[in-house]
């Protein structure tokens, strides 16, 4: 090029250096040291290094009283819990079956009592204690191991949702798309552990093993 | 580029722009959909920090020490651009008025120093950075539409495969943009120089 560019290099250099060292940074703190591209992944490595506190919990069951989760049973030694609504009927279904399957599971396995399921339902809208009955009959969750529930106010669901990093969104025909998984929560409220839904064996294990 | 008509309209268009995107329904109208985030919002923003660029050439000059070659300002683009490419960055944007406001910034200023450095780069530095974008976008234009599950936490599977096909035909856009733009430098176009010189 002409000459109106010259002059030493050096300051460019150290410009584009300082550009790629922060690049570099921010980019490494969006991904958790670039092992997670979505915020899926980062939530579950993040939880896994550090678990997340989540506030005490007052729920609505199906037969319509309240209670409090994460401690009040005492002994419990560890909560299965997944979000869903009771409409759903992709994810949540293959869900309510990989928790029955659970189930079963918790009842033939004596290194998992204490660890209880729940199925937190996030739209309490529509799910009234009625719905949540059906859903229980529906996948013939027992009480004594599966709680069928949803947050009894509006702000305990959207702080619960914000404790444990689940982002619900409109799926455009009338339902909901959200971060589907297993969350390993131990009393008095701790999120551990974040499984795939389909880890549901390995999450089973990883909860016996919770002392 | 140096009419003044043509100028004195791109300062009205980027200025009506700005205004508009000042507007929380606007963003919010178009961050609700993945491929208008990255797509419509993304290239505004840009183009409003070129032409604030082109307003204020003092300050983009001022920076010419810094920016020899242009090498600074188009790589300062590219990373801004790869950045918000990230699929957790975008979640983040919507999820922190803090971080939206970063990503505002960056894309606006990534816009300033692009317009400073196009009068300092070569044609080859360009056609780097030019072909630097182009498959860095169609890479991840594929990518996410070859993902099965949702990327976003705030956007569903369908307005991800537009992101994706959106993606890879913004790649094929710079790179023609870019040969349209510099024509006459890679031989496209008869330059008036060039003809004295045969």
């Amino acid at each position: 090029m002409s000459t109106p560019h010259a002059g030493p290099l050096l300051p460019t250099l150290a410009a584009v250096t300082l550009c790629l060292v922060a690049a570099m940074a921010a980019a490494s703190q969006a991904t958790r040291e670039f092992r997670a591209w979505t915020t899926e992944e980062a939530r579950r490595i993040r939880v896994a290094e550090r678990p997340a506190p989540l506030s005490e919990l007052r729920v609505t069951m199906a037969d319509g009283s309240e209670r409090a989760l994460w401690s009040a049973q005492p002994g419990t030694r560890a909560w299965l819990v997944t979000f869903m609504y009771t409409r759903c009927a992709s994810v949540c279904l293959s869900l309510g079956s990989e928790f029955q399957q659970l189930q079963a599971s918790l009842r033939s396995s004596p290194s998992a009592a204490g660890v209880r399921l729940a199925s937190i339902s996030f739209d309490p809208a529509h799910d009234t204690p009625a719905a949540l009955a059906g859903y229980s009959r529906r996948f013939g969750a027992d009480p004594d191991s599966w709680l069928v529930a949803t947050p009894s106010s509006a702000m305990a669901l959207e702080r619960l949702l914000s404790e444990a990093g689940v982002v619900v969104i409109d799926d455009g025909q009338g339902g909901y798309a959200h971060n589907a998984a297993i969350h390993v929560v131990v009393p008095p409220g701790r999120l551990v552990r974040i499984f795939a839904m389909d880890r549901h064996r390995e999450a089973l294990e990883f909860a016996s093993g919770i002392r | 580029m140096d009419l003044p008509s043509r100028d004195g309209a791109a300062k009205a268009i980027a200025l009506a722009a700005a205004i508009a995107l000042a507007l929380p329904a606007v963003r919010h109208g178009l961050e609700i959909d993945m491929a208008r985030h990255m797509l419509l919002e993304f290239p505004a923003v840009v183009a409003i920090g070129a032409v604030a660029g082109g307003a204020a050439p003092r300050i983009g000059a001022a920076f010419g020490r810094y920016d020899r070659l242009g090498l600074t300002g188009w790589l300062l683009a590219s990373l801004v651009l790869g950045y918000w490419m990230i699929p957790s960055t975008l979640d983040a944007a919507l999820a922190s008025p803090v971080v939206n406001a970063a990503k505002f910034i960056s894309l606006g200023v990534a816009g300033f120093a692009l317009r400073a450095a196009w009068q300092r780069s070569p044609t080859a530095v360009e056609a780097f950075f030019v072909g630097n974008f182009a498959w860095m976008a169609a890479t991840v234009g594929l990518l996410y539409q070859d993902a099965q599950a949702q990327l976003c936490l705030n956007y569903l599977a369908d307005g991800q495969q537009r992101a994706g096909r959106g993606l890879v035909a913004a790649a094929i856009c710079a790179g023609v943009a870019w040969l349209v733009a510099r024509r006459r430098r890679v031989g496209l176009a008869d330059s008036p120089r060039r003809r004295y010189a045969d």
